[in-house]
Order: C-alpha cells, then sequence, then structure tokens
C-alpha cells in the first residue's frame, strides 16, 4: 500500500470508528473483545484496501466483523484466553433505569448464541431488512426470519424485565 | 408485540453507548503487514514440503521406467537423466561372466585329449591284404 492510499486507510478509520466499535461491541459483549474484533476486521480490509477503498469499505468491515464473531475458530481461539485483571464489581441500582436496561441487555446478549446475537444487531440496532440480512450473512430469508424469531423468543426468556422497561 | 421489539432496539442503543472508540488504524495497518509476509512465508514452507516430498517419488518412477533393458526410452520429458544411471548397472553383470571363462578355458584343454581319440580308432587295417 502506498502513503497516499495509507492516508486514506486513517481517514476512513478514524471517521468510521466510532459507528464501527459500537456495532464490535454489541457483537462482542465487551470493550476488549470488541477492540479485537474490530482490528482483525480492519486488518483484512487493509490488506484489499487497494480493492476496497472505491467500493463500500465499511459495508466489509462489517461483513468481516459478522462472519468473525460466527466464526468457530475465533471463538476457539478466545476460550484460551486468561483474564489478567478480574472483573470490576457491579454498579448498584441505578434509579433512572437506564444503568439497569443496559446491564440486563448485555446480560442477556452474553448468553446468546453469537449468531443469533449477530441477528438481532443486523435486525435491531442496524435496522437492516430481512432481505438484507440474509446477503450479509450468506444465508436464505427464511433463516434469517427463523433465526431472528428464536433469539427475540429467547430474550423474553434472559431478560423478562426489558418488558418492563417499556 | 412491537414493544418488547422498540424496547430491544432502545436496549440496544443504549447498550452501544458503552463502546469506548479508539483508532485502530495503524495497528490495522501493521497487522495487514504481518498478515501478508506469513502468508507468503507459509506459502514458501508449503511449496518446499510439497517439492520435497515429490522428488523421491518423481526420481524413483524415472528408475523405474528405465530398468527394463533395451528399452528405448519411449518418455521424451527426461531422457537426459536416466541414460547415466541404468547404463552402469546393466553393464556390470558381464565382467563377472567374462573374467571366469578363463578359467573355464583352461579345462577346455582337454579337447586335445580328445583329439587323440580318432588316432585310436584309425587302428584296424589288418584283413585285407590275405587274399592272394
Amino acid at each position: 500500500m502506498d502513503a497516499a492510499a495509507q492516508q486514506r486507510f486513517r481517514e476512513f478509520v478514524a471517521q468510521r470508528t466510532p459507528a464501527l466499535m459500537r456495532v464490535a461491541y454489541l457483537l462482542a459483549g465487551d470493550q476488549h473483545a470488541a477492540e479485537d474484533l474490530l482490528q482483525t476486521a480492519l486488518t483484512r480490509t487493509a490488506g484489499r484496501w487497494r480493492h476496497l477503498q472505491h467500493t463500500d469499505p465499511e459495508g466489509y468491515v462489517r461483513k468481516v466483523m459478522y462472519h468473525e464473531q460466527v466464526s468457530w475458530w475465533r471463538r476457539a481461539a478466545r476460550r484460551r484466553e486468561t483474564p489478567a485483571h478480574p472483573v470490576p464489581d457491579r454498579a448498584g441500582v441505578d434509579p433512572t433505569g437506564q444503568a439497569d436496561l443496559r446491564l440486563s441487555m448485555r446480560e442477556a446478549l452474553l448468553r446468546l448464541a453469537p449468531g443469533q446475537r449477530a441477528m438481532l444487531v443486523l435486525r435491531y440496532f442496524d435496522d437492516r431488512s430481512e432481505t438484507e440480512v440474509a446477503a450479509l450473512l450468506g444465508c436464505s430469508v427464511g433463516t434469517v426470519r427463523s433465526q431472528t424469531y428464536r433469539a427475540v423468543k429467547r430474550l423474553r426468556v434472559l431478560a423478562p424485565e426489558l418488558a418492563l422497561f417499556a | 408485540m412491537n414493544t418488547f421489539e422498540d424496547q430491544i432496539r432502545v436496549a440496544l442503543h443504549k447498550l452501544a453507548e458503552e463502546a469506548v472508540p479508539m483508532n485502530l488504524a495503524d495497528h490495522a495497518l501493521r497487522g495487514s503487514r504481518r498478515r501478508k509476509v506469513a502468508l507468503a512465508t507459509a506459502g514458501a514452507a508449503v511449496f518446499a514440503a510439497v517439492s520435497l516430498s515429490l522428488a523421491p517419488l518423481a526420481l524413483a518412477n524415472v528408475a523405474g521406467n528405465t530398468h527394463p533393458e533395451g528399452n528405448p526410452a519411449p518418455p521424451a520429458t527426461t531422457p537426459a537423466e536416466p541414460s547415466p544411471q541404468p547404463s552402469p548397472t546393466v553393464t556390470t553383470p558381464p565382467p563377472p561372466q567374462t573374467t571366469p571363462s578363463p578359467t573355464v578355458a583352461v579345462p577346455a584343454t582337454p579337447t586335445i585329449a580328445a583329439t587323440p581319440s580318432p588316432i585310436e580308432s584309425t587302428p584296424p587295417p589288418l584283413p585285407t591284404p590275405t587274399r592272394s
């Protein structure tokens, strides 16, 4: 990659990182895993930057993130990791309910299968249609529909309090 | 039904706000360079391993093709290599056969003993002179 292309890549990353990091955070479940996921996707994007820079690099990054998240290899590699520091203490009850909402959502998301989590993020965070999700993940619309249905059903069981915040 | 799905939407957006953005461009560029080097190294290693494992097989195949003697090597792909190797193996057997031949030639002298035998068989010239 020449200097000009590197500069364009840096600009793209600086501009799109906040949005991409949010998606990575929802997919991965914590900050470090999200950084790792996004960096993997950006590394692969940098390798193909010559072809991608004139098309849709952000779409490619998102696609890599979704596929990486569902990848068996990645999950196996992450399972071998051991935390160097203990997990920080959980915060107390939040009177506004916002923190509780976030915490229960995070807990529930982490207990979903990676594929179901990706479906929820694509459908309810990215607001993509079933057809778009099917094209992105390389599966049929029927699969998207059934996976989303199962994910929502499981979320109702895992986080029934979500209904209370409505 | 819709309210729960809307609630999922709200909760996901709230949760996503926790993410702390950080610039990963330099890490990604370095990682991409490392990935390219690793891929090239792995490719070279695989090529070397495959060629090393196939070379003995190819040599054995060539040697096997040229073993039947007298065949004027039809494969035109590697005609130069097989000729120097099999020729010593084919030419070596005759010398042991030729070297014992002098020792065999010594007993061949009895052929001289065989020549006197016709001389011994000639003596019977007796009866004919008594006719007168």
